[in-house]
Order: C-alpha cells, then sequence, then structure tokens
C-alpha cells in the first residue's frame, strides 16, 4: 500500500463488514486499510454506498466488523480490556453528521456537555461547570447558553453544540461523520472553521468522512478515497487533487461544482471526446 | 429550527385577552369564570376551548368520585316504592329509578367505582404493556418476533369479545371485569410502547449516548425511556377514556358490578326497560359515561401537545 505513517496513533487493517447473507450478502466494506498519525487530518472520501459510514461505525464500535485490524494507540479494539475500552471512549470521540438528530431533545445543553463528564469521570463533579462553559466558550457560544434546548438553536449553532459535547472530554481524536453535510452551505465554512482551529488549537487528530471533495480539501492533509467498499486510492492532499492516479478519482473530482464556466467548458470538451474515443472502440472490443 | 408551528403560536398581542373569560359564554365574575380562570393557569397561556373543557370534565368527575358519597341528597341503595319512576323535578332532580333510588346519588357514589376501575385497569395494563415492550425491545431479534406474534394474536381479539369472555368465565363482580379488561388492553399498549422505544433507540442521540460509554441501566432512564414516554401519557387519556366506555359496556351486558351496586353501566341497563316511559332513568348514567369517556379524550390530547418537546412553545 501507500506510505503508512511512522507511528499511527489508529490503525485499520484489512476490514470487512458484510451486510445480509446468501444471494443477498452485500459487502459494504472490503479490505479497507487506512492509518491516522497523531495530529494528523485524514479524510475518507466516497459516495454514498461507498462504504465510509460502516468503516466509521465499525471503528467506533456500533458495528461489528467481520475480519480485519482495528488499532488505538496499542489497543485491540476487536477484544480491548475494560479499561481499555474506557480509554477509548474518552480519548476518542465522534461528531454525527445530522445535529437535528444527535442531541436529546429532552436536556439541556448545560446537561448535554455534563454527561460525557459524569460518565467518563474525565473531571471532577466541582469543576464540571466550568469546564463545561470553558467548552462553550471554545465553540463561540456562551454560559447564557447552559439553559436552553436543542430546539432553541440553528442547525450550525446545534452542531457547534455537538462538537462542543465531542471535545468537552479533551479527546486526542475527533471522529467526524459528514459534519456539515446536514447544514445550509451559509453555516458549512462557520464549523469547517471551528473544525480546523480546534484541531490546530487542541493538537487533534482528526479523521474526516465526507463526499464533498472541496470540504476535505480545505481540511484533510491526506486523503484515502473509497468506492464500493474498497479502497481506490490513498494520498497526499497534493497527490490526490492535482495528479490522481486512479481514473475514479479523477471522475469524482470532475464532478466536483466549480465556479469557471471556461475551465469547465474546456473540461467538458475534453469528457466528451473521451467518450467519443470510447463509444469508438467499444465495437472493436 | 427556529420557525414554530402556527398553530400553536399566537400573536404577541395577547395580553388584552387576560381578563376576558375563556369560554366565551361565561360571564365574568362568576364561579364559572373562576374554574374557567383555574384552569387556563394549570393549562398555560395558549389552551384553547376544549381544552379548558376537558380539564373541567375530568376535574368535575374527580370531584365526584372524591366526595360523591358525602354530597349525595339521598341514599343510592334505599328502595322506596313509593318514589318509583319518579320524573326529574325538585326532590329528585335527576328522577328515580324503577325502585325509588335517586338517579343522581347512584350517579355521584358509582363515579368512585368507575373511575377506580377505570384508572386501575388502565395503569395495570399500561405496565404490562411496557414491561414486555421493553423486554421484547431489549430481546434477541427471534424473541422479540415471538412475544409480538403473541401481541398481534391478542390484538386480533375485538377487546370486547375478549374481556366478555374472561370476565364471564371469571363470575360477575367488578374485580373480574377489571382483570379481564387488563388482559384485553395491555396488548396494544405494548405495541405502541415497543415501536416507540425502537424508535427511540435507534436513534442519534442515545448512539451518542451510548458512544460515551455509559451503562445499559442510565442510557435507558435518562435517554430511552423519558423520551419513549410521551406517546404513552397521552394514550393514558385515551385509554381511560376507552376503559369507562368498556367498563360501561360489560355492566350494561352484565357481567359487571353485581345489579344492586351503583354502577353507571348497570343503571343504563336498568333503565333501558323504561326508555320509552322514564327516560331519565337510562338517560342520565349514559349522558355520565359519555361526557366521562370525552373529558379523558379531550385531556389527552391536552397532553400531547404540551409535552411534545419538539414543539416550540412561546
Amino acid at each position: 500500500m501507500t506510505q503508512m505513517p511512522a507511528h499511527p496513533l489508529l490503525y485499520v487493517q484489512d476490514l470487512v463488514k458484510t451486510f445480509g447473507s446468501g444471494s443477498r450478502a452485500h459487502t459494504a466494506v472490503d479490505r479497507v486499510s487506512f492509518a491516522l498519525a497523531e495530529g494528523e487530518v485524514l479524510g475518507l472520501v466516497g459516495e454514498s454506498g461507498s462504504g465510509k459510514s460502516t468503516t466509521l461505525r465499525c471503528l467506533m464500535g456500533l458495528e461489528t466488523p467481520d475480519a480485519g485490524d482495528l488499532d488505538y494507540d496499542r489497543i485491540d479494539l476487536r477484544k480491548p480490556s475494560r479499561t481499555q475500552r474506557r480509554r477509548f471512549r474518552r480519548e476518542v470521540q465522534l461528531v454525527f453528521q445530522d445535529p437535528y438528530s444527535s442531541l436529546d431533545p429532552r436536556m439541556t445543553v448545560g446537561q448535554i456537555l455534563a454527561e460525557p463528564l459524569v460518565v467518563s469521570g474525565a473531571c471532577p463533579a466541582r469543576e464540571r461547570r466550568d469546564r463545561v462553559v470553558e467548552t462553550l466558550e471554545l465553540v463561540d457560544l456562551g454560559a447564557e447558553h447552559l439553559g436552553r434546548h436543542p430546539r432553541d438553536f440553528s442547525g450550525g449553532q446545534r452542531q457547534r453544540i455537538a462538537i462542543a459535547r465531542a471535545l468537552v472530554v479533551r479527546p486526542r481524536v475527533l471522529v467526524c461523520d459528514e459534519p456539515v453535510s446536514a447544514l445550509d452551505v451559509s453555516v458549512q465554512a462557520q464549523v469547517l472553521n471551528l473544525l480546523k482551529d480546534m484541531q490546530s488549537r487542541l493538537g487533534l487528530s482528526v479523521l474526516f468522512v465526507a463526499h464533498d471533495l472541496a470540504v476535505v480539501r480545505y481540511l484533510c492533509d491526506r486523503v484515502v478515497v473509497l468506492r464500493d467498499g474498497r479502497v481506490v486510492e490513498t494520498g497526499t492532499r497534493e497527490e490526490i487533487y492535482t495528479r490522481p492516479r486512479e481514473e475514479y478519482t479523477r471522475t469524482l473530482l470532475e464532478a466536483v461544482p466549480r465556479l469557471d464556466p471556461a475551465g469547465e467548458r474546456a473540461r467538458r470538451a475534453v469528457r466528451l471526446a473521451r467518450a467519443a474515443s470510447q463509444g469508438a472502440a467499444q465495437p472493436v472490443a | 429550527m427556529t420557525a414554530s408551528p402556527p398553530r400553536l403560536v399566537r400573536e404577541p398581542q395577547a395580553p388584552p385577552a387576560k381578563s376576558r373569560p375563556h369560554l366565551p359564554w361565561v360571564a365574568p365574575g362568576t364561579v364559572g369564570d373562576g374554574i374557567a380562570r383555574g384552569a387556563r393557569t394549570l393549562l398555560g397561556r395558549h389552551a384553547g376551548v376544549l381544552d379548558v373543557v376537558g380539564l373541567v370534565l375530568v376535574v368535575l368527575l374527580l370531584l365526584a368520585a372524591v366526595v360523591g358519597p358525602w354530597i349525595a341528597p339521598h341514599d343510592p341503595y334505599r328502595a322506596d316504592p313509593t318514589s318509583s319512576l319518579l320524573p326529574p323535578g325538585r326532590e329528585h332532580l335527576l328522577g328515580t329509578d324503577d325502585a325509588g333510588r335517586d338517579v343522581l346519588s347512584r350517579l355521584l357514589v358509582g363515579a368512585r367505582s368507575t373511575l377506580l376501575a377505570a384508572v386501575g385497569v388502565v395503569v395495570a395494563s399500561t405496565f404490562v404493556g411496557a414491561v414486555v415492550a421493553a423486554v421484547a425491545a431489549s430481546a434477541p431479534r427471534w424473541l422479540d418476533e415471538a412475544i409480538m406474534r403473541v401481541v398481534d394474536i391478542f390484538l386480533a381479539f375485538p377487546s370486547i369479545v375478549l374481556a366478555l369472555g374472561i370476565a364471564a368465565a371469571l363470575g360477575p363482580s367488578l374485580t373480574s371485569v377489571v382483570v379481564a379488561m387488563v388482559v384485553a388492553m395491555w396488548p396494544a399498549t405494548a405495541r405502541l410502547v415497543r415501536a416507540v422505544m425502537r424508535q427511540t433507540t435507534s436513534s442519534q442521540y442515545v448512539e451518542a449516548a451510548r458512544l460515551t460509554g455509559m451503562s445499559q441501566r442510565r442510557l435507558m432512564s435518562r435517554h430511552v425511556l423519558p423520551n419513549s414516554f410521551d406517546s404513552v401519557y397521552v394514550q393514558l387519556g385515551l385509554d381511560i377514556s376507552g376503559a369507562i366506555v368498556l367498563i360501561a359496556g360489560l355492566a350494561f351486558l352484565g357481567v359487571g358490578a353485581a345489579p344492586p351496586s351503583a354502577d353507571w353501566g348497570s343503571m343504563v341497563a336498568q333503565g333501558r326497560e323504561y326508555v320509552t316511559t322514564a327516560w331519565w332513568v337510562a338517560l342520565f348514567p349514559g349522558l355520565a359515561i359519555t361526557l366521562a369517556a370525552v373529558g379523558f379524550a379531550l385531556l389527552g390530547d391536552t397532553l400531547r401537545v404540551r409535552l411534545d418537546p419538539t414543539v416550540v412553545r412561546a
């Protein structure tokens, strides 16, 4: 495979997950491997159905993989001990795609942020409130929001609350499952900037799952391209975006809409020419 | 999601309405007005006429159940052949039945047993249904399927037929009616709670909570159950309403409380023979059953609107 970081923090090797059985079996994830280094932002890209969400769910322990290795900082995630599982649960946090459904509608913001602290015991009860307020301020919300419910907030604000919930236990790794795809385009940039800012300020490692290549380009150091449950290509951002080696990656990049009509016309001409030549080649083959 | 459903949010110029009575036909300063104001305080600013009507009916029923025996103008059990089948008048506000017993007194005394039986049935059947649902929802798939198919079998029988059969087998008494109705009513609750819990358990906020590594018990008590029980509370009101009708129906068919006792359903049954000559004997118990059922149904609806946490209230 391509270059693996020297000391990966998170490490996935030949992960396989099949749903259903017999003739209806569908292999959602087929021998996927990648590694996340400390302090790195890794993008996991693919169309819907490419297996990126299933990979993530296996990693977080929400699905049981059929085969393969999952490692986090020398913890074997397929059979961790109690204390290891606790450490993993605390140090690796997930931000969900849809902030409208990932926050308990009955809880106040204060309760939502305090709960991970209570459960993990990450900070003593006396300091809990300070930690919650501090984290809330980190995501540009103030202590005055503590007593409000999720329904009182906009989508972008909710996603910031969700990010705060993930950050409140001071994790080492942030796993983001399409964190902006459910948001309006106008607030996407806001949330992405926040994530980028958090990453550099807190020295987080980030695994970022998305189908939007523009978003990934903005955030990620390295990119893994998935298709039909397999890794198509792995490379640094420059490699993937300037000289992709695989045809599929190129197709994906071409599908990104651009505000460049002249360039788009040129690319379209090339595409048409290529299609025409393939069409001509078909009968012969 | 700051946009609010227009139905629930009134314009901010509500204050002048504050001094106006809630029910347009109730004059200010009267007892009716006082009750309407009290109800409004209890229900919040956005209560509609139906919310108030429901609450008032239920409160009146509760009042009758608690103090009925003391405020009853006559002894509900004393038969007096000389005053048999008297029409509603000064002495007997709602008339007397064939044995000369005061209908109003019997209604007031009967309120307690009707309400206790209905509430008892609903609480017991909801409890049984919720427990079965919780077991099914957290059981392996095959067991879940098995439990729910049994529930389906129960649901396939009309509840009145099922209750009638069981009550008849147990002998005519209020206890056997209650037992029979719990057996007849739990499957509906089980089905409801199971469906809601499935939905709640697979929601992202429960998944998020699970990812913090919290215990199954905390997950259930802090996230799954509180978010699953709204529909149960709402159902409680409707269930009590249905139970009142069903209890009366069973009594009417003769499997309820034994004859001399003041039971609304059996009062209708007794009055049936005199419908053409003494309409009041059957009409007033029937009216009591209807109003009680309507009251609880409306209250259930009020709760539904007030308990939904996703509804933005101004």
